[in-house]
């Protein structure tokens, strides 16, 4: 049961701080993406990843100033596309070009849109502030799966799974244990999932990073923004107490690569400890540790599933609510 | 790494925090909700129109959400 892909939609493709003067290849939806920065202004280019000539991959060529030359026969292409050189002839074919995508670059992520360039608006990314905020210190990174992109999409509107996959990093009993809220706002597909524990246990990536040694309140707040963003706003404080409040923004951008294929952007962003650099490093490491748990237990499951009759069935239960609606939300985005 | 300082927001900002205030975020106002009630295996569900009911699993609780406004004749109306 692969989800279907959603076009006509921004896909983030790469961090800003990814994207210079060295060729960077990325594929979305299936898409080979080939970006770049100008020399000119520093903004980014996204194109079509193939040369018309014989397809070779422009990731692996090379810049001529804003152009790229394709590494194969030398057909050029400028920042539209539009091929400019072809080698040894004075006419260059009507049909020499290549794709370029709408591009935005907000909130230190560069986004692409997938299909028709005449509906981009870029009104319509959602937003993640606290990723370029200077009163926020963030980590990230950005992992492939090897699974299709609905189980990531399972897995984050779930936390219960922190309890059992991420037991001893970021889960406790109590997160399995303690009711959600689910609001979804179905036209502008917008997801919410709430989890308020008032009393519970300190996981370490917590009690390592605050200093918080006893129990605590932890409040988990996610918007998933489909088809690609999804936020888990996240506060803890000392339990009984209102503050001191730590927050925390752990960011995910869901991004499909192919069939069975998805980029998995990753980010943590605080607003305490922000000087100390071993906290930085703590909570890149261990998170990295976390999404690490997450890629093993997907390509497992995918592995699994992809040996399974068609028509599997599956059981749903109170912890499925968000994720039940996220599902519907995209097969409605991929129909549109 | 012990001893961190928190600043920010308060814990009455969490909820909903971010992209809930951004403009660009589309909001349509038909918000349909689940609550799972603390102490059961309830799950409370409201559509945007007000209509609630009560039942145990997520599939049932979407189906009715989704069928609005059939199905909701026998339900108790919230305003």
């Amino acid at each position: 049961m692969a989800t279907a892909f959603a076009r006509n939609q921004w896909y983030v493709t790469a961090y800003a701080g990814e994207v210079g003067r060295d060729l960077l290849g990325r594929t979305v939806l299936g898409e080979p993406i080939v970006l770049y920065r100008t020399e000119e202004d520093g903004s980014v280019v996204a194109l079509s990843d193939r040369c018309v000539h014989r397809r070779f991959p422009l990731s692996a060529s090379r810049l001529d100033g804003d152009r790229i030359v394709c590494g194969y026969h030398g057909f050029t292409y400028d920042t539209s596309g539009a091929c400019v050189y072809v080698p040894g002839q004075q006419r260059i074919p009507r049909t020499a070009r290549v794709t370029a995508y709408p591009v935005a670059e907000i909130d230190s992520l560069v986004w692409v849109w997938i299909g028709d360039p005449q509906l981009a608006d870029e009104k319509l990314i959602p937003r993640a502030p606290h990723l370029a905020d200077p009163e926020m210190v963030s980590v990230r990174g950005m992992e492939p799966i090897d699974c299709d992109y609905g189980l990531l999409v399972d897995n984050l509107l779930d936390l219960s799974h922190e309890t059992y996959l991420h037991g001893g990093y970021i889960g406790t009993p109590e997160v399995a244990e303690t009711p959600i809220s689910t609001e979804v706002d179905e036209a502008a597909g917008v997801v919410r999932v709430s989890r308020h524990m008032m009393d519970a246990a300190c996981p370490p990536f917590y009690s390592r990073s605050t200093g918080i040694e006893g129990r605590i309140t932890r409040l988990q707040d996610i918007e998933y923004f489909a088809p690609c963003l999804y936020l888990l706003h996240s506060r803890i404080m000392p339990v009984g107490r209102t503050e001191p409040v730590f927050r925390t923004e752990i960011t995910y951008a869901i991004t499909p690569a192919g069939p069975g294929k998805v980029y998995d952007f990753w980010a943590v962003s605080r607003d305490f400890a922000r000087e100390d650099d071993e906290v930085t490093k703590f909570l890149h490491d261990f998170n990295h540790t976390v999404v690490m748990q997450d890629v093993d237990a997907l390509n497992l499951l995918q592995k699994a599933l992809d040996g399974e009759p068609a028509g599997y069935q599956e059981l749903s239960i109170n912890i499925d609510t968000g994720g039940l609606a996220a599902r519907r939300i995209l097969a409605r985005l991929a129909a549109a | 790494m012990t001893g961190a300082t928190a600043t920010g927001t308060t814990a009455g900002g969490a909820a909903g925090a971010g992209n809930a205030a951004d403009p660009s975020v589309p909001v349509t106002g038909l918000v349909n909700r689940i609550d799972w009630e603390p102490g059961s295996d309830l799950l409370r569900g409201t559509c945007h129109c007000g209509a609630r009911r009560t039942c145990d699993g997520p599939v049932e609780m979407w189906a009715w959400l989704l069928a609005h406004p059939r199905g909701h004749g026998n339900d108790d109306l919230d305003g």
